[in-house]
Formats: structure tokens, sequence, C-alpha cells
């Protein structure tokens, strides 16, 4: 399911994150979903056996598997009535009595969730699009495994307290993050694989408590400042004309 | 690894009435189900073993993994001046080929008997999981947090004595149970909230000694279980396998 009309908030805060991250905006989400979602394992889309709509379901579902949305579980009913406690013999029995009543929930939305769409499995979250598993968090796109977070698109495990993230895998008190793979207790990093207290850092690899690196070489703060906002710009011209941009993963090699 | 094989004993014991002994002989059906597991993979420096989870951006990172201890020493490697002046996105790949490393292998706090395991801490007696996280007694699993005595799980917070259960906070005692909170000695069940002493229960709250949505009574309840319960032993005790699970009932599997 292709969703080129994102809700206008997404739209918003996608050009917030742009602005903080990239220092200007660089076009309608639209055009970056294909990136936003690559790397990204996706959700699947099922339909709601009550309503006919499409739903976002998660797990591992066979063929066959029926679903419902999550705010239709007051029109659900399992057909329970058939089953005579008596006649249990076995498990199958069960499953029989059961018949094809079974179904699996999509679009699970738990406690105070609002401005949701195509999400499934959310806990107090609001303003969450087109992801999964989101808990606790606001303005996320494209992403799963989210908690705690904010402004947060194209990433996975997102942990506690990650906040401007675009393509931010395993990312964990952090904010400000751009294609990153594990960057724990840091800020201001661009393409960088595990670093933990790090600041101000692009291109970087393994590093501890450092701050102003490029390529490993901490730097003055007015060289540091001038290469990175070459840099910077080069990302957000390359992701405004192409839709895309050179990933991380594609950086180190895989 | 005892500690292991006695937790394992322990939450069958409880969960379906028999002790069972011999993880790794279960271990195909403990895992079918995982989002992700450790793979192993070969440091790129020194072709010593690496455990890394089975995620897209690991494994999209190619051979360009190292050990944890590797890693702090390739961290020391840096570009010169004149490479850092004249990077770009376009040369960026081959520029940081020498340093573009990383490691799957973190691993916080204080961790006892943990084995075969990528990313975790603080643990006790974990095996052969990913992302486990304040954890104890856990195996097979992907992305246990705060859980103990969960196997072949994935996606738990605060889950204890449970089997194959799924994307659930707050479960005890649950086999084959996901995308549920707050409930106990549930089995077969799917969106459940608040549930208790109950089995083949979907998109429920509150209920307790439910069969299909259905509550049966005590007594009743408790007959139908124990013979749901031998039946799943004995055929884990026979198979190594129980044909069963939650992602297939009622899709006429």
């Amino acid at each position: 399911m292709e969703n080129k009309n994102a809700p206008e908030w997404v739209d918003k805060a996608w050009g917030s994150t742009c602005r903080t991250l990239l220092g200007g905006e660089v076009g309608s989400i639209g055009k970056f979903e294909e990136y936003l979602k690559r790397d990204v394992p996706h959700f699947r889309i099922g339909k709601s056996s009550i309503s006919g709509r499409e739903i976002v379901v998660g797990g591992e579902y066979v063929e066959g598997t029926k679903f419902i949305s999550g705010d239709e579980i007051g029109k659900y009913a399992l057909a329970a009535a058939q089953l005579n406690v008596n006649d249990i013999k076995d498990i199958d029995s069960i499953i029989e009595a059961l018949g094809e009543s079974v179904r699996y929930c999509g679009n699970n939305l738990i406690g105070n969730c609002s401005n949701a769409t195509l999400a499934n499995r959310l806990i107090d979250s609001n303003f969450v699009h087109c992801s999964y598993d989101v808990f606790y968090s606001k303005y996320v796109a494209y992403s799963n495994g989210v908690k705690y977070c904010e402004y947060v698109f194209g990433s996975e495990g997102a942990g506690k307290g990650a906040h401007f993230a675009i393509k931010g895998f395993e990312s964990y008190e952090c904010s400000r993050v751009f294609e990153c793979v594990h960057v724990y207790n840091s800020s201001d990093c661009f393409y960088c694989a595990n670093v933990e207290n790090c600041h101000d850092c692009l291109f970087s690899f393994n590093l501890r408590s450092k701050r102003r690196c490029i390529g490993n070489l901490e730097l003055q703060e007015g060289k540091f400042a001038a290469l990175k906002a070459k840099l910077k710009e080069e990302i957000a011209g390359e992701l405004g004309a192409k839709g895309s941009v050179q990933g991380i993963l594609g950086i180190m090699g895989g | 690894m005892e500690e292991i094989e006695i937790a394992f004993g322990k939450v069958t014991k409880i969960l379906l009435g028999k002790e069972l002994r011999g993880i790794d002989a279960y271990a195909k059906w403990i895992a079918g189900r995982l989002r992700g597991g450790v793979k192993r993979k070969k440091s790129v420096v020194s072709g010593n073993a690496v455990l890394c989870p089975s995620v897209r951006y690991y494994e999209g990172m190619g051979n360009k993994v190292v050990t944890a201890q590797e890693a702090l020493l390739l961290g020391e490697k840096k570009l010169e001046a004149g490479e850092v002046e004249a990077l770009s996105l376009a040369s960026a790949k081959e520029t940081l080929s020498r340093i573009s490393t990383s490691t799957p292998e973190i691993v916080w706090g204080t961790n006892i008997g943990t084995l075969e395991c990528s990313n975790y801490g603080p643990t006790q007696y974990c095996y052969r999981s990913a992302f486990c996280w304040f954890s104890k007694c856990v195996a097979y699993s992907f992305w246990p947090r705060e859980c103990e005595y969960a196997f072949g799980c994935s996606y738990v917070l605060q889950c204890s004595f449970c089997i194959h259960c799924y994307n659930s906070t707050k479960l005890s005692r649950c086999f084959e149970v996901s995308d549920s909170t707050n409930c106990a000695d549930c089995y077969f069940c799917h969106n459940c909230e608040n549930v208790n002493e109950s089995m083949f229960c979907f998109n429920a709250k509150n209920l307790r000694y439910a069969i299909g949505n259905r509550e049966v009574g005590r007594e009743a309840y408790m007959r139908v279980k124990a013979k749901v319960l031998a039946q799943i032993a004995d055929g884990l005790e026979k198979e190594k396998r129980c044909e069963y699970d939650i992602y297939k009932i009622g899709c006429g599997n």
C-alpha cells in the first residue's frame, strides 16, 4: 500500500526535523517515503473482515488469517456460544468450535493515542504514521520499535529518549541524529556507527566521549563548523534533489 | 548452563505441569517464531566470532563487524586532515573504508552466567538471545526487557514465566500469547487485557476462567485446562514440538 498522501502533521513534523538536522526543508515527505522505508522492516497491510478497511497488522501471521481493526472490537464476537465445555476433548475440538470466528487485531491502539494513521501496537502515543511498536512517543513516521521518542523518521530501535532522528538505528538518549547505527547518549551525529557519549561527529566509527570529529579526527571548532556546514549542505542538496541519499549501511559496504 | 536448564524445567513445570529438560533439544520449536535471533559472523579484522542480532541494520553492514574490544582499538584510527577536507558523500565509502566498522557486541552493566547473547545487560543466565535488557533466565528470545524466565519470546516487557509470548507487556505464566497486556495464566490468547486463567481468547478484556471469550467457571475451566496441558506436554515430550501456535489458531491450518 503506497501512501503518498500523508497527513498534514507528518509533513510539518518532517519539515521541523529537516530544519533542525539539515538547516532547511528538503520537500514534502511523500517524495522521501521509499528512502525512509529503506532498511526498516515494513509492516504488513491486512483487511478488516468487518469493514473491509485496510489496516496495519504485525506478527507472523500465516496465509488465510482474518483481521479486525482495533476500533472495531466492540462489534466482534468470538463464536464461543457454540462451545460446550463438556464436549471438549482436546485442543482440536476447541479450535473447531471457534470455527472461523477468530480474528487478529490490527491498528491496535492502547491507552491514550491520537492522530495515528497506518499504525499498529501503539501505547500512549500521538501523531504516528506508517509505524508499529511505538510506545510513549510522538511525531513518528515510517519507524518501528520506538520508545519515549519525538520526531523520529525511518528509524528502528529508537530507544529511550531519541529526539529528531532520521534513519537512526538503535539510538538511545540522543538528539539530532542522521543515518546512524548504535548511537548512545550522543547528539548532532551524522553517518556514525558505534558511538557513545559523542557530540558533533560526522562519518565517525567506534568512538567514545569525543567531540567535533569527522572521520574520527578531532578538529578545531572553526574548521569543524565549516566542514560540517559543507557536508550538511551536500546531504540536504542530494536528499532534496533525489528524494534519497547514500545511507550509513551503504557507506559501510553492506 | 545448568541454571538455564533449571529455569526451563521450572517454567515448563509451571506452565505445562511437566518438567522438560534439555533445552537445546527443543531449540527449533522454541525459537521457531522469533522475529530475529543471533547469528555468528566473523570479525573483518581477526576472523574471531562476532555474535550479531538478526536485524537489518546489522545485516546491512555486510562483513564490517568486529568484536567489542577490536572496535575500541579501531576507534583510534582516523582519517588524515587532507582526507577530511576532501570528504564528500560520493567519496565517503572509499575514504572511510579503513575505519568504517562497528560492533554488535554491546554489553552493559553486570552480567552473570549469560551465554551466546548479543546486545545485553544487566542480565543473569540469559542464553542465545538478542537485545536482553534487565532480564534473567531468558533463552531463545528477542528484545526482552525486564523479563525473567522467558523462552522463545519477542518484544516482551515485564513478563515472567512465559513461553512463546510476543509483543506484550506484563504477562505472568503465559503460553502462546500475543499483543496482550496485564494477563496471567493464559494459553493461546491474542490482544487481551486483564485476562486471567483463560485460553483461546481473542480481543478480550477483563475475563477469568474463560474459554473462547466465554467465562465457564473455575471447575469447568480447570477440567479443560488439564486436558489441554496434557496434550501439549505429551506432544513436546514425544516430538519436541507443539503443533499449535497462537498465529495459527482459526486460520484453517
